[in-house]
């Protein structure tokens, strides 16, 4: 019955993006298996991409829906997957742009839910380069976060009033029928496909690029520091998504154990160590504290490290050391002020009003 | 000149190489030394290949529209397909790393994550960096350097022709086109790292590198 059951979850999951066309005659397949009734009908959800912004890679596995995303946004505020009480609201709090003011359980920053549909490298070590499968790992019983239970999920879904009708409509299955495997797989992709709405692209840069409005004299030298070797800060930071999203050791610790090793910690390659994912600096303003560790709290501390505190190690990017900067980057106090208000005009307050991403009703 | 018609065309496809002299590259690995005799390695290598025009023997010329970026660590990047060069042979083929100044402007290229980590960011001029080339070096006083040689702005653009004769006439033909590294560093400029290793924000030190690329690429 088990391998049956994992080879229900290959039909049901990753294999059908092979020829998308088919999705729903496997999905239905997948439904008949798992008796369920016959409102599969899911509804096609359109993200609009915001004008200068990458194209979004929506896995043919997981396509978007009405109720895949509307399914999705209830189970990140719920508690029905923990059993300590928290959702994934708890730690990804949209007043902080879905992070919040303290590091984690595992004593890194919490890492913000912000443009997520358009990186393909995720967490801080790096490692995982697919959005649906991100919070598997928060599923895992006993995992630091949630405290998850499989049996204590299965229940409160079967004794839920909504959810097992909403899986149906999501993904045509049956969600207190499937395999435990399948089950935590429809919950991740439910959570990817709300995640994926999450978007913000009207932060007064923004809006500046858009010539909607005009900076302050300090904020557009703010912006020629950072987009110039002045600063050099957009090597790792270029726009539109404020990151890279590559893995790169920026000189923050001379000394690396635990949580420090950074990239090591997945693929035990020296050359890795010390490297973390570039975060974006979209809505940095919100989400203090900073570093993967929250070392720093606020913007000006960030500032002062890169003018004054990278550390030359084996491993830091090439990027950081460029010879003439040995002693720092030379900041006035003026550039400093003005690197940090720059910094702000990535401030997206329509991102953490949007209703559309708050807890549902 | 004139250009070939889009006629009975066949799939040029070549695989980009990189070496140090012969030794195919390899990452993170200190092991390479150029002329200067800078002991080096090689974190990373990013730039883009266009603007590949084929001329055959009759005096007729297929230019390629297409831009490939290469990732020289990311195998899916290093396969350029010329996807409808009319079937012939060719006696050379000219080529740039980089982009033309019609391309190189900002929002130039697709929005994507590539395109846009390599763009050149506004205030410098806009377009796009034409090469990232990133390591470490041991200096003068045996302590691990970095460099960073990169390339963007148009007078850096490189301009590459090669005499090859590549014979197209049948369908599906592969040639390896390979980067010697150590080609950077020397002819006609013997590039010391000690002397300089950042290119970033120094017009000059770009336009030394861009000469020198003029024959980092042979076709194997």
């Amino acid at each position: 019955m088990k391998a049956t059951a994992e080879n229900s979850l290959t039909l049901c999951g990753k294999s059908i993006i092979i020829i998308s066309t088919f999705m729903i005659f496997f999905f239905s397949a997948c439904k008949k298996e798992n008796n369920n009734n016959n409102d599969y009908t899911p509804t096609p959800y359109t993200i609009n991409i915001p004008q200068g912004f990458p194209q979004m890679a929506i896995p043919a596995f997981n396509p978007m829906t009405v109720e895949g995303v509307a399914l999705g946004r209830k189970l990140y505020y719920d508690t029905i997957l923990s059993m300590n009480g928290r959702s994934c609201s708890t730690c990804h709090s949209q007043a902080n742009s879905f992070t919040m003011p303290d590091t984690g359980p595992n004593g890194n920053g919490i890492i913000p839910h912000i443009n997520l549909g358009f990186y393909s490298n995720y967490l801080w070590f790096g490692g995982a380069t697919q959005l649906d499968d991100i919070p598997l790992g928060d599923l895992e019983e006993g995992n630091i976060f949630l405290d998850a239970n499989n049996d204590t999920i299965l229940q409160r879904f079967k004794d839920h009033a909504q959810y097992p009708e909403m899986f149906t409509k999501a993904f045509g299955v049956d969600i207190t029928q499937v395999t435990l495997a399948e089950r935590k797989q429809y919950i991740c992709y439910a959570l990817a496909q709300f995640m994926r709405t999450l978007i913000s692209s009207n932060s007064r840069f923004d809006q500046y690029v858009r010539h909607e409005i005009q900076l302050t004299p300090s904020e557009i030298n703010g912006y020629i520091i950072f987009n110039t070797e002045k600063g050099d800060c957009f090597h790792c930071h270029g726009t539109v998504l404020f990151t890279d999203n590559l893995l790169r050791n920026n000189g923050i610790d001379s000394v690396f154990t635990g949580n420090n090793l950074g990239n090591f910690n997945v693929t035990g390659r020296a050359e890795d160590i010390g490297k973390f994912i570039s975060p974006t600096l979209r809505n940095i303003e919100l989400t203090a504290p900073y570093m993967h560790d929250g070392r720093f709290t606020t913007l000006e501390q960030v500032v002062e490290f890169y003018n004054s505190g990278v550390n030359r190690t084996p491993t830091v990017d090439p990027i950081m050391t460029k010879p003439g900067k040995e002693y720092g980057l030379q900041f006035t106090q003026q550039d400093k002020d003005d690197l940090v208000a720059f910094l702000k005009t990535l401030t997206d307050i329509s991102y953490i009003n949007n209703p559309d991403f708050s807890a549902p009703n | 000149m004139k250009e070939k018609g889009d006629v009975n065309p066949t799939v040029l496809t070549m695989n980009i190489k990189h070496h140090v002299d012969g030794v195919p590259l390899q990452f993170n690995v200190q092991d390479y030394t150029n002329a200067a005799e800078n002991h080096y390695e090689v974190t990373s290598l990013h730039y883009y290949l266009s603007n590949f025009v084929f001329s055959s023997s009759e005096g007729s010329t297929y230019t390629d529209p297409g831009v490939y970026y290469i990732d020289a660590a990311d195998s899916t990047t290093t396969v350029v397909s010329i996807a409808a060069l009319p079937k012939g042979t060719y006696t050379s083929v000219s080529f740039v790393l980089g982009l033309s100044a019609a391309q190189n402007i900002s929002q130039g290229l697709p929005n994507n994550t590539i395109n846009n980590n390599m763009e050149w960011p506004d205030p410098m001029g806009g377009g796009y960096h034409f090469m990232k080339f990133e390591g470490y070096f041991i200096d003068s006083t045996a302590q691990q350097n970095g460099f960073a040689i990169h390339l963007g702005t148009n007078v850096s653009m490189v301009s590459i022709e090669l005499s090859q004769l590549i014979d197209a006439k049948e369908d599906n033909q592969t040639i390896d086109l390979s980067m010697n590294l150590n080609e950077w560093f020397v002819n006609p400029v013997r590039w010391d790292l000690d002397s300089l290793s950042y290119t970033m924000g120094n017009a000059s030190a770009m336009s030394a590198i861009a000469t020198n690329g003029a024959d980092v690429f042979t076709f194997e």
